[in-house]
């Protein structure tokens, strides 16, 4: 009798929990020799913040990255832009606010460190790739979104290059 | 107090016996009670009554009633000094009533004087607000603030008002900002108070923001309501103006900035590090306009005065080129304000 009660308790605790836990989807952004570089996405019930991360893990040691602090982290890019041969870091997040807008994130892997060296609001539904488009050797950051500064709106792409240690938009 | 009562009796005793052996008190001879001592050692020894004695014992009475003086000064508080004291109070207290019920004559004409100057403020702020906006439903399958279930579906939405962490600010007619004012003020800006149109198509932004609320789908699933049903889309709006003011960079705010603020990040979002800014900054910053616009708009719709420079960026961004920034604030805030009235 007693273990029938303590099996029901056992499950009535698991399903009490599953509802009241933070769902988290893991994935992996890039797979480095000196570590892999991980995604974690929570949504934090019953509001609209999220505490989405991305660490880096060595072995059995975790070293936290970036923390969205309630933002959405859609899109993250890992591409190298100083050359060093270590990728950047290029996070897309989506801010929820009815203009569809995004904040757009840069960490620049230096010494051992990513550190945030870029951060801009605004471009709405903005998509982001790193390519060498222009095939000059070096990849530029592309940032396709909708304009709304002008009536009306139109498709825009901002293109920006990484110079002294952080991105600069050419101008149109 | 039951030991100075004994000792009051016990010297009116003393004096009633002294009093019986030197006549009337009233006959004291004053010049009698330097000899005093030597009377006291004479009366003891000497039964006999002299002149002399007479003089001293009578010297001594008066030196008892003066003693008995003080001892009932003693009791109740009062010397002659303070006698003299108590009587130049009493007249200043006389003095001070006189001047009070003068002054207070005044203070009251100056107060009323200030009520009237009040009353005919008020007055003139409320002859200045613009005649609200009676919003009329719009016909066929459209769901606007002038359908007939509109008053439900706010009044359910405003249910998740008093949740909210809101400032007290009063506006420039004078009148405090209600929680329900801003929610009417959101729907104004957001869609023009169209949730439907008249053929059932859900008003939809560019970006996708749904109804009444132009909630983001990601939005609306956070916070659990269907954006396309105009009750729950009301609702949404409301749960997620409760997310700005009580959570994120602008629920650290206060005053009209929390509400200004609020308003573009319902726009831009809670979470966006750019919600750290204060309005001044904000509005002067690389921020898309849209947001910008949006803490103008809300300034207006809330009755709320606008800066001269405001005034130019309102007139730059989105008033009409038919109106003045003044004619079209008045519009727009009669039009936010009589939502759901």
């Amino acid at each position: 009798m007693k273990k029938i009660i303590f099996a029901v308790l056992i499950v009535l605790l698991s399903v009490v929990n599953a509802g009241y836990a933070q769902s988290s989807e893991r994935s992996i952004i890039a797979e480095m020799p000196h570590g892999k570089l991980v995604l974690e996405r929570t949504a934090i019930p019953d509001g609209l913040a999220f505490n989405d991360r991305i660490t880096l893990e060595q072995g059995d040691e975790i070293i936290e990255v970036f923390e969205s602090e309630g933002r959405a982290i859609q899109q993250v890019l890992h591409e190298d832009l100083d050359g060093d041969g270590i990728g950047e870091l290029l996070i897309q997040m989506d801010l929820g606010g009815s203009g569809g807008y995004r904040e757009f994130e840069l960490l620049h892997y230096k010494e051992g460190v990513y550190l945030p060296v870029w951060l801009e609001t605004g471009y709405a539904a903005g998509e982001a790739s790193i390519e060498d488009r222009e095939g000059a050797g070096h990849k530029l950051v592309y940032i396709a979104y909708t304009d709304t500064d002008v009536e009306p709106q139109v498709e825009d792409t901002a293109i920006f290059e990484f110079t002294d240690g952080t991105l600069k938009r050419r101008q149109k | 107090m039951k030991k100075q009562i004994i000792a009051v009796i016990m010297m009116l005793s003393l004096t009633c016996a002294l009093l019986a052996q030197a006549g009337s008190p009233f006959e004291v001879n004053v010049n009698g009670v330097d000899a005093k001592a030597a009377v006291i050692a004479t009366a003891s020894s000497n039964t006999s009554d002299t002149a002399e004695d007479k003089a001293a014992r009578k010297g001594l009475l008066a030196k008892i009633l003066d003693l008995l003086g003080s001892v009932a000064s003693a009791l109740f508080g009062v010397s002659n000094a303070e006698a003299g004291t108590l009587d130049a109070l009493d007249r200043s207290l006389a003095n001070m009533q006189q001047q009070e019920k003068a002054a207070g004559s005044a203070a009251k004409g100056a107060v009323a004087s200030a009520t009237a100057a009040i009353d005919k403020k008020l007055a003139d702020l409320k002859s200045r607000i613009p005649t609200l906006v009676k919003h009329e439903a719009t016909g066929g399958s459209s769901a606007t603030v002038g359908s007939k279930d509109f008053k439900t579906w706010f009044n359910a939405a405003a249910k998740y008002c008093p949740d909210w962490n809101f400032p007290d600010v009063t506006n420039k007619y004078g009148q405090k900002i209600s929680r329900e004012d801003y929610l009417r003020a959101i729907i104004w800006i957001e869609s023009r108070g169209v949730h439907k149109d008249s053929r059932g198509r859900v008003t939809k932004s560019w970006a996708g923001a749904l109804g009444f609320m132009q909630l983001m789908p990601n939005t609306a699933k956070g916070l659990g309501v269907n954006a396309s049903d105009p009750a729950q889309n009301l609702k949404g709006g409301a749960k997620y103006l409760g997310e700005i003011f009580n959570s994120g960079h602008v629920s650290k705010k206060s005053g009209a900035e929390k509400l200004i603020m609020g308003a573009c990040a319902y726009n831009l979002g809670p979470f966006s590090k750019s919600m750290k800014k204060s309005w001044e900054e904000f509005k002067a910053a690389k921020m898309p306009v849209e947001t910008r616009s949006y803490g103008l708009k809300m300034k207006m719709a809330l009755g709320l005065e606008l800066s001269a420079d405001e005034k130019k960026l309102a007139a730059k961004w989105f008033v009409p080129s038919h109106q003045t920034v003044d004619e079209f604030t008045d519009e727009f805030y009669a039009s936010a304000q009589g939502i759901a009235r």
